[in-house]
């Protein structure tokens, strides 16, 4: 036996995990299995994108997601693989905490960098608050690990690019889904869901994300910011102090170790000084950029470009110059 | 009236957390406290405790410095503590704690509510109450930002990435809380004083019927270091240079 199983309830994360587990899968021989937990989108999805095998757990309506936990770990037991990798998600992070105990299995959580020395799975995360960066070593199989999404990067297929709309049908030679039903379980009954209000775009699948931090004067300088977000189609978020402490955004825009985490094409940090917390919630951003009247904040040192200036003139200012060259 | 037992973390005090020139970490002069999210914890077993009666009773793993915690956490409101201390439990990975701190919960007596931070302040896995509710085969909810007792159980609100779900589950039951559940108290002189006269109770490894099966690491922390920043650390003086490396990078 053996292998490489990823798992998750989102079909973008799926996809992703997948291509991250292909090369895995090379790495110690075998077969990728995708496993979609209680959502039919990301099995379809995930065969589209050329898992090997592809399970879809039915998960009873009532019964959160994790309950999939039990039958999960009985095929995991019978495949018997020699890694497994879940969607950091906070559910999928709760997923993998439970089987990694069925299985007595160790766990790397949000596992960036994963690579393959002398048959232990490595992988880097952050530790202390974001002021460290472990490299951790799963010595013992399954090895079991998170991965946030945009670690990995979907295949190139049809369904990657759809995946999370509708992954429609099955392309030619893609995997048949197997479904397994998890078993009713009434430890844990949702009694409501109140979806998330509508605060806009998720900000982790924003491509540009403008943070501001607690330099930032005033709540009524959020207008301009959230502006120069529109003009680049991106989403406003924020460093914890601003969600939390301030209340002046809801606190799923909060970027940090304990918030989300982004990596988007550009980030755009206004008056925010670079904590590490914080910093841990955006390091993968590809360009980041910085706005601070402070000359010494550490946030320009993790800023490919930086600009020392008061974000009241150079919010404005750049959201002016920006529908400029943008049209 | 609800057995409570409340799980916590003695971790390094992450804002004493050195960086030396080559990038590595310097822990050595790092003090030491009940990690953040495990005070939220603590503080709803003790409000929980003081409306519904019952016992409550706060359990941590570590090396031997864990001793030196009872002694604030007790003052936080739980009536007694039990300690699992060994030196097999220094720098013990999520797999290991869970599995000291499932048997050193079987000792401490009756459970009905078992309450943990979400994750600790220093490795914050997030792993150690869904392993602990597996490991003790009991129900389990993560992430839990409200909640409040019901006839025999609890009614929860999860906070998730998609928006609240609203749980309810029978005791006996793990829940582990978001920093947003309620603010810890800060104990006064005499919360602190009649802390001492608290129940201490230690357990050993072996005393906890923990044997190499469950002591062995299988999570090695092979290197811990800064994070390294490679990003280019241009200061520019306008914000038309900005927005020129902006528009480049969205095109």
């Amino acid at each position: 036996m053996g292998g490489i199983w990823v798992i998750s309830e989102q079909p973008a994360l799926l996809c992703e995990l997948i291509g991250g587990g292909r090369d895995l899968a090379a790495a110690f021989g075998g077969t990728l299995t995708a496993v979609a937990v209680g959502d039919r989108a990301a099995a379809e999805a995930a065969a589209a994108c050329g898992a090997d095998e592809v399970v879809f757990l039915e998960v009873p309506e009532g019964q959160p997601l994790e309950s999939a936990a039990a039958p999960l770990a009985d095929l995991l037991r019978a495949a018997d693989p020699d890694v497994v990798l879940v969607g950091a998600t906070l559910r999928g992070k709760d997923l993998a905490a439970r089987l990694a105990a069925r299985l007595d299995a160790p766990l790397a959580s949000e596992a960036a960098n994963t690579r393959v020395e002398g048959g232990d799975l490595l992988a880097d995360r952050p530790v202390y608050g974001g002021s460290g960066v472990a490299t951790v070593a799963l010595t013992a199989r399954p090895r079991m690990a998170t991965v946030p999404a945009r670690v990995f990067r979907a295949p190139e297929c049809a369904a990657g690019a759809a995946a999370g709309a509708s992954a429609g049908g099955n392309a030619a030679g893609a995997a048949v889904v197997r479904t397994v039903a998890v078993p009713a379980d009434s430890r844990v009954r949702i009694v409501e869901r109140r979806p998330r209000q509508g605060s806009g775009a998720d900000i982790a699948e924003a491509d540009v994300v403008v943070a501001v931090g607690r330099g930032l004067p005033d709540r009524a300088d959020l207008g301009p910011v959230e502006e120069l977000a529109a003009v680049l189609g991106g989403a406003v978020g924020c460093t914890r102090p601003v969600a939390e402490d301030l209340g002046w955004l809801p606190e799923d825009r909060y970027i940090g170790i304990s918030g989300r985490k982004v990596a988007p094409s550009v980030y755009i940090a206004v008056a925010t000084s670079g904590q590490v917390q914080h910093i841990a919630g955006m390091r993968d951003s590809r360009l980041v950029v910085a706005i601070n009247t402070d000359e010494n904040a550490p946030i320009f040192r993790e800023a490919d470009y930086g600009l020392v200036a008061d974000a009241r003139e150079a919010v404005p200012a750049l959201t002016a110059a920006l529908r400029q060259r943008l049209g | 009236m609800p057995n409570i037992v409340v799980c916590y973390k003695w971790v390094i005090d992450e804002a004493d957390v050195r960086v030396e020139s080559g990038g590595s970490l310097n822990l050595e002069r790092a003090a030491r406290k009940i990690s953040e999210y495990d005070r939220n914890a603590i503080e709803a077993a003790a409000q929980l405790h003081e409306q519904h009666g019952g016992d409550c009773v706060a359990v941590s793993l570590g090396g031997p410095a864990v001793q030196n915690s009872a002694r604030e956490a007790l003052a936080r409101g739980p009536e007694r503590a039990v300690l699992a201390i060994d030196p097999a439990f220094e720098n013990a990975d999520a797999r290991i704690t869970a599995h000291g701190l499932a048997a050193a919960i079987r000792q401490a007596g009756p459970f009905d509510l078992i309450l943990c931070g979400e994750g600790s302040g220093d490795q914050y896995n997030q792993q150690v109450g869904p392993r602990i509710a597996a490991l003790l085969d009991i129900a389990c909810i993560t992430f839990v930002s409200k909640l409040e007792l019901t006839e025999g159980g609890v009614r929860a609100e999860r906070k998730l990435e998609d928006g609240v779900e609203v749980v309810e589950a029978a005791f006996p039951v793990v829940v582990t809380v978001m920093p947003d559940l309620n603010k810890p108290r800060i104990p006064g002189l005499k919360q602190v004083m009649g802390a001492r006269k608290k129940e201490v109770r230690t357990f050993d490894a072996a005393a906890l019927g923990l044997g190499e099966a469950q002591l062995a690491a299988r999570a090695d922390v092979r290197s811990l270091r800064a994070p390294a920043s490679n990003r280019r650390q241009v200061k520019v003086g306008s914000v038309e240079e900005l927005a020129d490396a902006i528009a480049a990078a969205v095109r």
